[in-house]
């Protein structure tokens, strides 16, 4: 899901780090940390940084990764879930090469900011109805929703990007090919990322009790 | 005509013992050995075994710039030990495809979880800085 740098159009990454750091000011003013709770997101940011880090080779040639986003999101809220997956993007994108540095607003936007809001909004949707369900959806929501949208990007390069003869200038294959190579996979992900999520969000209740988001 | 005969055959002779040589540029698989430090592992021993055998297929030590190289014959998985003369030494898996070309080689574990080790230190650093930063508003 990280998109390495030379893939995306400067009229792509430009506008998508603008809005990232927007978002990203925008959530240090709405995070209230309480310093008793920066030991837990700590670990689970260190969790899903080295869940990030681990591809799973999927059929067609393709590899995806867990990412803790639906975890985070449960565990501290949107806001807060939303900063610290920025700062792991952030490490990763400057240090390890894991997605350009031109890619970090693009992967703000998809995997901290629309990964986070919707693994929220469905955990809360559905939780009334049942909470493992809630967390399995959360899970689910916080690994597709950014394939989606990385998908999307990629596949509209083309149609931004392209010299006079219409070659592509950046990443060259269109919405048929990015949609089914990188969504599919994913919602096959997915399951693995939801039941890791359940039983994530269940140990993290039962023993730590402190950490996770009370509202 | 007996005498030139004699010659001849004495000639041929001392041709199959001739040292015959050809310079050419082929794929070759170049390994290259340090230390964790960064210092060199020059001129230290090293076996090469091809699969499946235990005579060593090729023996030496490395070059000045601590590496060597080798023209693999088989595919499949070589195996490289090297010996530092400080008893420290390395045993490298290298897999060979069926070009005889390198498809892929066993990372050592300090260079596999560098990184993961690196990540997540940075990251416990940055929340401890942040934790200290907070402890020392709310005072």
């Amino acid at each position: 899901m990280h998109i390495p740098d030379g893939f995306l159009s400067p009229a792509t990454y430009l506008p998508a780090t603008a809005v990232a750091a927007g978002l990203i000011i925008l959530a240090l003013k709405r995070t209230e940390l309480d310093a008793d709770r920066i030991a837990g997101i700590a670990a689970i940011s260190a969790f899903s940084f080295v869940a990030m880090l681990f591809a799973i080779p999927m059929p067609g040639g393709t590899s995806v990764h867990l990412g803790g986003v639906g975890l985070m999101a449960v565990l501290f809220g949107p806001w807060t879930a939303f900063g610290a997956l920025s700062l792991v993007l952030l490490v990763q994108a400057l240090l390890f090469g894991e997605g350009g540095v031109t890619a970090y607003g693009v992967h703000v936007i998809a995997i901290a900011f629309a990964g986070t809001l919707s693994a929220y909004g469905i955990y809360h949707f559905l939780k009334r109805v049942s909470e493992s369900i809630a967390l399995f959806a959360a899970g689910w929501m916080g690994l597709v929703v950014p394939a989606v949208i990385v998908a999307a990007v990629l596949g509209i390069q083309p149609l931004i990007a392209h010299d006079a003869w219409g070659k592509p200038l950046f990443f060259p294959f269109g919405l048929e090919v990015t949609l089914p190579s990188i969504v599919i996979p994913h919602l096959i992900a997915g399951v693995a990322e939801g039941a890791v999520t359940v039983m994530m969000v269940r140990f993290v209740k039962r023993y730590f009790k402190g950490v996770f988001y009370a509202a | 005509m007996r005498l030139f005969l004699a010659l001849l055959a004495l000639v041929s002779l001392l041709s199959a013992h001739d040292l015959v040589h050809r310079v050419s540029h082929s794929e070759c698989i170049a390994v290259s050995f340090a230390y964790a430090d960064q210092s060199d592992f020059s001129y230290q021993a090293y076996e090469l075994y091809a699969p499946g055998e235990t005579i060593p297929y090729q023996v030496g030590r490395t070059d000045k710039t601590s590496s060597l190289c080798f023209r693999p014959t088989k595919q499949g998985v070589w195996t490289l030990k090297a010996f530092g003369e400080d008893g420290h030494g390395a045993s490298v898996e290298i897999t060979v495809n069926e070009h005889l070309a390198l498809s892929g080689y066993a990372q050592p574990l300090y260079e596999k979880f560098q990184k993961i080790f690196v990540g997540l230190a940075l990251i416990f650093a940055l929340f401890c800085t942040l934790y200290l930063y907070k402890k020392r508003r709310s005072k």
